[in-house]
Parts: structure tokens; sequence; C-alpha cells
């Protein structure tokens, strides 16, 4: 996911790119909307972070001339104005969620996924089966309700099994769309992989992945999807 | 647009339901969970608004079931960030606290409903006919017409998804809760005054024989004669 993060407080903004960084995301922060138009030029971005009071060119500035021109990416607005009457103008000036500084990391991020997950075009839901829930965006996988972190080639393989449903993957089509056409994996790391991501499920849970000896893997959920 | 309202008898569920209404949105305000899913079983929501109380798992597992097709709004019970987080965890579109201010719930609302059709603002157009979803109001030509709370909000409907042919049935169903007795002529009537009141626009509601209506952008000359109310052979 790529966030454009506009905050022009230094150790706030390090802190989330950071924060960003550390959960897989792509990060870029600038510290005024000076250089706004030239940044989302370049290169497309999820979402944006935007802290109202900026210099020059304040951050409610910034969304109504974006909204103006039909730049529809998502809005996550961090502000220390807690009025109501704020929130509620920039809501409906077309900022898709508000949150109140200070604020927990966590909560942070759960927006941030929740007003990406629902932008233009990217309309990705989480990928549910059973008790596993996989937030494709995020890259976060949750199972009977509890986080579970997997490197990103574990993740791959694991939403390539939830993508298939009850299906069987082939081997080759799992290492075909995981590792590409130039890597050369063997099947056997693919295994190792397929280990990995079992030893992290939790005790107890319906959520398993089963060999199909000789053709491949498929995930199996309880029954309850 | 109708929407699916989970709370316990009382507040703050009385409020939202009032405020809803109020915005010209159909209402179906489910007590319990498990009736809750039933709805969700037959009718498509706009949007889904739950509350969150003692009976967690079971609130959280019906904000799963409900984000899969449609936004979910959850109130979390008390301040602290872990409700917040919960919900946000089982799939939550947003999240407020309980207590809230009504106009912020409101805003939110507008600002889950309006991504729905990849909208980042709160004003729908077609040519020069355009609607303030904040507002409530509808211009035409920069000129504001007046329109009841049931028209706006056929009229949103349509312009929603423009040139979508959306059956009368439909938009019965968007219309009205499951309380309300409408009968299908009720749509009939209000596209015909809808019409009326929209003559000056280039956009234009169009009848597909059989199936039901679609806005479209530039109205043709048949169906003009029956939106200016005159009745013209095909």
């Amino acid at each position: 996911m790529k966030t454009l993060l506009i905050e022009d407080n230094v150790e706030l903004g390090d802190a989330l790119k950071a924060h960003l960084l550390r959960s897989g995301h792509h990060c870029i922060w600038l510290e005024s909307t000076a250089d706004f138009d030239k940044t989302i030029d370049k290169e497309a971005f999820d979402v944006i972070v935007l802290d109202l009071m900026l210099p020059r060119v304040s951050g409610s500035q910034l969304l109504n001339s974006m909204r103006e021109r039909r730049i529809a990416m998502p809005v996550l607005i961090i502000t220390a104005r807690s009025e109501i009457d704020q929130r509620v103008r920039h809501l409906d000036a077309g900022a898709d969620d508000y949150l109140v500084k200070p604020f927990e990391l966590e909560e942070f991020s759960s927006r941030l996924n929740a007003v990406a997950r629902r932008g233009v075009g990217l309309n990705q839901p989480l990928v549910r089966r059973g008790g596993l829930a996989i937030d494709p965006l995020a890259r976060r996988v949750f199972i009977d309700g509890s986080e579970v972190e997997y490197v990103r080639r574990e993740f791959q393989i694991l939403l390539q099994l939830a993508h298939a449903r009850e299906q069987t993957v082939m081997r080759s089509a799992l290492v075909r769309n995981v590792f590409g056409y130039e890597n050369d994996i063997s099947e056997n790391a693919l295994e190792i992989y397929i280990s990995r991501i079992r030893r992290k499920f939790p005790d107890g849970t319906d959520v398993a992945i089963i060999t199909e000896r000789g053709v491949g893997y498929r995930l199996t959920t309880g029954n309850d999807q | 647009m109708r929407i699916l309202l989970v709370s316990t008898p009382g507040q703050p569920g009385e409020k939202i339901a009032r405020s809803i209404g109020r915005m010209g949105h159909a209402v179906d305000w489910e007590k319990g969970y498990a009736s809750a899913r039933d709805a969700i079983a037959v009718q498509d929501y706009a949007l889904g608004i739950v509350e969150l109380r003692d009976d967690l798992s079971h609130a959280l597992g019906l904000v799963s079931a409900l984000c899969a097709r449609t936004p979910v709004l959850a109130l979390a019970n008390g301040a602290r960030t872990r409700g917040r987080l919960e919900a946000f965890r089982a799939g939550a579109d947003d999240c407020v606290s309980i207590p809230f201010h009504q106009d912020e719930l409101d805003a939110r609302v507008r600002a889950l409903i309006r991504r729905r059709h990849g909208n980042a603002v709160s004003r729908l157009s077609l040519g020069d006919l355009i609607l303030d979803q904040v507002g409530r109001r509808v211009y035409v030509k920069g000129r504001a017409i007046a329109l009841t709370r049931r028209e706006v909000a056929l009229l949103e409907i349509l312009l929603g998804e423009p040139d979508k042919v959306f059956p009368k049935s439909e938009l019965l169903d968007q219309l009205y809760g499951f309380d309300s007795e409408a009968a299908p002529n009720t749509i009939e009537l209000y596209v015909a005054r809808l019409r009326r009141k929209l003559f000056r626009a280039t956009a234009g509601i169009r009848t597909v024989r059989g199936i039901g209506y679609q806005i479209v952008g530039e109205i043709d000359d048949w169906t003009a004669g029956s939106r200016s109310g005159v009745k013209t052979a095909p």
C-alpha cells in the first residue's frame, strides 16, 4: 500500500513514516503542501494522510482543491482540532475519515487501512474464509480473531490459497505466482514456506492447509463459510 | 437509500434512526443480531450501522458477515481504543465511540455512502443536474428546485449509478423499510413528479419498458414528451 503523508510536525511525521515502513507499506512524506502536485503526478497513491494546520496552503485548502480537481484519492485527516464542526466540515468536504491527535498508532493503522480499502477502484474487501480473514492491502492476517504475522511470501501463498477457496492449487502455479518465472526456486522451497505457514496457525483453529500429494495444496476452514 | 441499523431499543438507536430518516433514507432497525442476520439475507443495504454491545463476539460476527457486502459503521461502547480496534479488525469501515455527536455520525454516514460508488464528494451530478447530498438540495442549471425528501431520495438512488436500469421493485426496496407499506405504483408517481420538476435539465429519467427506470445524461425527444407530462405516441 502506498501512502502519501503530509505533516509538518517532524517528530510525528517521522514516527508515522517509520511505523508505515515497519508495516511493510510504501510511504512518501511531505512537510508541506508545496510539492503535492509534483508528487502525485509522479506516483499513484492508495491513500493520503493529511494534517490540517500546515504552512501556507493548509490541509483544508488542499482537500478542497483536490476534490474540485476531481482527484478522488481517499483522504484521512489527522489533526489536533477536535471540534465537531471541524469534523463535519472536513468529512463533508471530501475527507474519508478524521482522526484527532493524539492517537494510538494502532488506531491510525486501522483507519488508514479501512480508508484505503474503500478507495477508488481498489475496493478490496477482506478475504474471508471461515475463521481466516486476510486484508490484502494492509497485508494483515487474522485467524479466529487474532492477528498472525506472516512474512511477504508466506502471505502471498496464503492469499493465493484463500482466493482459490477450497480448491486445490497446483504446486507449479503457486511457485510461479509467488516467486515469478525468473526465480530459480525449487518446489522444496514451497514446502518449507507451507510448513512455516502451518506452524503459525493458532492451536485449535479449523483453518488448515491440506497437502494433495503430487498435485498441490488447498485451504480448509471448517464449515462456517 | 436503505440503511440497516442494529441496536438495542432506546438510545442511541432512536436518535440515529430519526436522523437517517431526516436525510431521506429508509431505515430497518433491527434490535437483535439474529433478526439482523435475517434482514441481510434478504435485503441489500447501502450501509450497516452496528452497535457493539456486551455480547461482543456476536456483534463482531455480524460486522464480519455484513462488511463483505456493504460498508459498516460500528458504534463502540465507551471511549477506549480497544473497542474500536476490535471493530476494525472484524472488517468495519469506520467506528465511533458511544457517546458521539449526531452531526459527526451523519457526516460519517455520508462519507461511507458516497464511497460505495467511488465518489469522493457528497455531490452527484449529471449534465446540468446537481444533487447536494449534504444539504439534500437539487439544482438544475445552478437553480434550486423544490423537491420533497422522497423525491430527492429517489433521484439520489438513480444518480448513484447513471444509465443503470433500476427495476421498480429495487427502487421501492431502497426507498422504503420493511415496516412501510408502499405500493409499486408509488414509484411511478414519484418518477412522474420528478420528470415534471426536472424538465429543464439535460439529464432525465427514461422508462425502460417492462423493466424499470434509468437516469441518462441526455434525454431523447420522445421521452422528453412524456417527461413534460404530455402523452406522445412512440
